[in-house]
């Protein structure tokens, strides 16, 4: 069941590849530990995006045990997809749960960009010269756990 | 001197007829005053053409025109001639001169041609006799107005006080100027002149009684004396010019110890930038740390808190599913039970009991949904391990931001003070060269010091060995001369002519030294009356040297001439102006001339100025002042009122340009207009 443990493969996009390795490069930031905090964002404001074109790999054994908590319950979480604890153990769901994480992931980072990076992104690369970008993104969550419903 | 009164026509600023009186007697003090390009210096030029003819004033480029008609009579006028006219009055030992000078100009197109016309000079005497005639010859005003006060002296008590530091400078042609005009004004001038002439003379005499004797040996003895006189001047020339040197270079230590001290400044900022830089790098540290720690939060906290509320959701579920697992025994007991057909949980023989043992085999096949039990649990675990700790988490987030922003704050603020202190560097960093340049500077000019001291000493042996040698040649000279029957006669008035020459060089020493000695006891009395009580020991006495520079001796008996602020300078001149008037009255308590500055406090401190203030007053038989408005605020007008010597106070009125107004302020109304 806990088809995460194995070393399986999962993916950025293409698209926001550069992203990854900008933190990475700069502040030896680990893709998955990355990767895990995009598809939370995403998996929190139900955004998941198909993308095509693979970027950085990451094996899923890279995850502890929480972490690999919170991914399956990313993948539970969705009604659509993940909501059926019967296919934990059936393979053939093990690579869509996978691609339910990338497209959380990659939702989740479009979200980050839009509200956080904004102009600093310029469709291709961060602005290498700013030096707050782990600010901002807490600020972000901060501002989103203490959001004024309405 | 006392000046009565000015008149102006279409003389500079002063468009019309425009005339003021000065203050005298008790309330000696006139002020004028008037904000910069109204026409204040305008006064003072007026005064000057009037009294001596001059078209320039000091502060002036004597090779550029100025133009003293009224600009706006002459445009008014175009191509017709205007008459720009002064006439300053004023008492001299009891008489009377009325003195006007005028002169033509016209402006053509705009070329302006202005000439001098003439110069008119009533007297009337001690007894009131009234002369109808005016004096019209220039050179006999010229003379005359000498004999009041003599032109060359009259920058000491008609000044511009900007200039007036010139007086207790080192430049050697200043130091002759004022040498000349003090000589002038103690009259110690008539003295050197007639030793001069009875030099001359005896020069002149002996030349002919040696060449008249046609006696070989005593024109032999006369060129050894000749020849030992042009190596005693060479001597002292060459000692003058090795003592201006030594003055110059002593000037040049003080002036790389003032580049040293300069640059102790900057490496005291320096050390302040240091610091600030050390503070910078411990704040970036910090900053650093803080990241670190966000990023921590950022990877390993915040997809936990943001998905709490997908956790209800999946806990629920989970909670749902497990519920639907009864009886749930590990694989382990199951396999073991089966293999040795005995069941591990109760010990019945599952070969006899085969309901039992069918019931363990459906376990066996439903063992996928056991595996379950471990797997949700840990899900579950987790959800309430980072449920439990979601508050924590998020006010941990809340300080780590704010710490972040304060640090932030304070890296901004160190950089800002940073930048200011690299500013503070950089302007005091201008004039600044390489300091051990300066050391290896001062260190050659203490060696060319001391051996300019070693020359001067030995030139001195030399000149005292050229006296001595000239005098014993001069005694041989004149006893052979004596014994030279032809020539007693003329030795005998080459005798007299000697001793009148050398007791006229004793009379102009004694009387030079009293006068320095008189001039130096009164400059420091007058100092220490004028200078700020905190400054007063500074300065321990103004000593006159015997060529009649001022030497300004500090507390500890070292000069300190070029060391005093130069406001500190100007109250120093100014004492040595006031001395040197009484020392040349005679003694009198007060001077005899008027003082006239125009803006006479600007370099001058508060406190200082309070003392002029109350003190001049008492010391000048009138005060004129020509004030600017940051010269004259409220606490300079408060001042001025509370001597109670106060006694004609004018306003500068400009109407236009080129025309302005004098207007009498009544010495009860408020003047100044800054410092409200």
């Amino acid at each position: 069941m806990d088809f995460l443990s194995e070393q399986a493969l999962l993916y950025t996009s293409k698209e926001y590849e550069q992203i990854y390795i900008h933190f990475n490069d700069k502040y030896k930031i680990k893709f998955h530990d990355l990767f895990l905090f995009f598809a939370s964002v995403g998996a929190k404001n139900g955004k998941s995006l198909p993308f095509e074109g693979r970027g950085r790999e990451m094996r899923t054994n890279y995850f502890n045990r929480d972490q690999r908590d919170l991914a399956y319950t990313i993948i539970l979480n969705d009604e659509m997809t993940g909501k059926n604890i019967d296919r934990f153990t059936d393979k053939d769901f093990f690579s869509q749960a996978r691609k339910l994480l990338e497209q959380y992931a990659q939702g989740g980072l479009n979200i980050i960009i839009e509200e956080v990076f904004g102009s600093r992104w310029n469709g291709i690369k961060l602005d290498d010269k700013y030096e707050d970008y782990e600010i901002d993104m807490l600020s972000y969550v901060y501002g989103s756990l203490n959001e004024v419903p309405f | 001197m006392i000046l009565q009164s000015i008149q102006l026509k279409n003389f500079r600023q002063y468009y019309g007829d425009q005339e003021l009186t000065f203050a005298q007697g008790d309330k000696n003090i006139t002020i004028i005053f008037g904000v910069n390009g109204q026409g204040k210096t305008g006064i003072f030029r007026a005064l000057m053409f009037a009294l001596y003819g001059s078209t320039h004033i000091q502060q002036d480029n004597t090779e550029e025109t100025v133009h003293l008609v009224n600009l706006r009579r002459l445009e008014e006028n175009n191509g017709s001639l205007v008459t720009g006219f002064v006439k300053v009055t004023f008492s001299h030992k009891n008489k009377k001169y009325e003195i006007s000078r005028q002169l033509k100009a016209v402006k053509n197109n705009s070329k302006i041609q202005e000439r001098f016309d003439r110069v008119e000079l009533f007297i009337t005497d001690e007894n009131g006799n009234y002369s109808p005639t005016p004096i019209n010859d220039p050179q006999e005003v010229k003379r005359i107005m000498s004999s009041v006060l003599n032109e060359d002296i009259k920058d000491f008590f008609l000044f511009d006080a900007e200039k007036i530091d010139t007086l207790a400078k080192t430049n050697s042609q200043v130091k002759k100027e004022v040498k000349s005009a003090i000589l002038r004004l103690l009259q110690i001038d008539n003295v050197d002149k007639a030793q001069e002439i009875l030099k001359r003379l005896y020069t002149k005499e002996n030349s002919n009684i040696v060449s008249n004797s046609k006696n070989i040996d005593i024109s032999t003895k006369n060129n050894e004396i000749y020849a030992e006189k042009i190596k005693r001047e060479s001597n002292i020339e060459l000692k003058d010019q090795i003592e201006e040197n030594l003055r110059n270079c002593k000037m040049q230590i003080e002036k790389y110890n003032l580049q040293l001290s300069q640059n102790a400044e900057i490496k005291l900022i320096q050390d302040k930038l240091h610091e600030q830089e050390n503070q910078f790098i411990t704040l970036e540290g910090r900053i650093s740390d803080k990241k670190r720690e966000v990023y921590r939060i950022i990877l390993q906290k915040s997809p936990f808190l943001l998905l709490k509320s997908s956790f209800v959701n999946v806990s629920n579920y989970l909670d749902q599913i497990l519920s639907q697992q009864e009886n749930i025994v590990p694989i382990e007991v199951i396999d073991k039970s089966l293999s040795t057909k005995v069941c591990a949980c109760c010990n019945n023989n599952l070969n006899q009991h085969l309901d039992n043992l069918n019931y363990i085999e459906s376990l066996k096949n439903n063992y996928k949904r056991s595996l379950m039990g471990s797997f949700t649990s840990s899900i579950k675990n987790m959800i309430i391990d980072q449920s439990n700790s979601y508050e924590e988490n998020d006010k941990f987030i809340n300080l780590l931001l704010k710490d972040f922003r304060e640090l932030n704050k304070a890296k901004d603020l160190i950089l800002t003070q940073m930048e200011q202190t690299k500013i503070e560097i950089g302007n005091k960093a201008k004039s600044q060269i390489d300091m051990s340049k300066i050391e290896s500077m001062i260190q050659q000019s203490k060696y060319d010091s001391d051996q300019m001291h070693l020359q001067i000493a030995k030139l001195k042996v030399e000149i005292d060995n050229s006296e001595e040698k000239i005098g014993l040649l001069e005694k041989t000279l004149e006893k052979m001369m004596t014994e030279n029957e032809n020539l007693k006669y003329d030795a005998k008035v080459l005798e007299i002519l000697g001793s009148l020459k050398d007791d006229l060089k004793g009379i102009s020493e004694v009387f030079s030294t009293e006068m320095r000695e008189s001039l130096k006891e009164s400059t420091t009395e007058i100092f220490k009356t004028l200078i700020d009580s905190k400054d007063r020991n500074l300065v321990k006495n103004i000593e006159i040297n015997n060529k009649f520079e001022l030497e300004i001796i500090g507390w500890d008996n070292t000069e300190i001439t070029q060391d005093i602020s130069q406001g500190q300078r100007q109250i120093v001149a100014l004492s040595f102006i006031t001395a040197l008037a009484k020392v040349a009255a005679g003694g009198a308590n007060t001077i005899s001339f008027p003082l006239f500055m125009d803006t006479p406090f600007g370099r001058i401190s508060g406190k200082n100025r309070d003392h002029l203030i109350e003190n001049i007053p008492g010391l000048t038989s009138q005060w004129i002042l020509l004030l600017t408005d940051t010269e004259l605020t409220t606490n300079e007008e408060r001042s001025f009122k509370s001597t109670n010597r106060l006694g004609k106070w004018y306003r500068l009125n400009q109407q236009e340009l080129y025309h302005t107004i004098i207007e009498e302020v009544s010495l009860s109304d408020t003047i100044a207009t800054r410092g409200m």
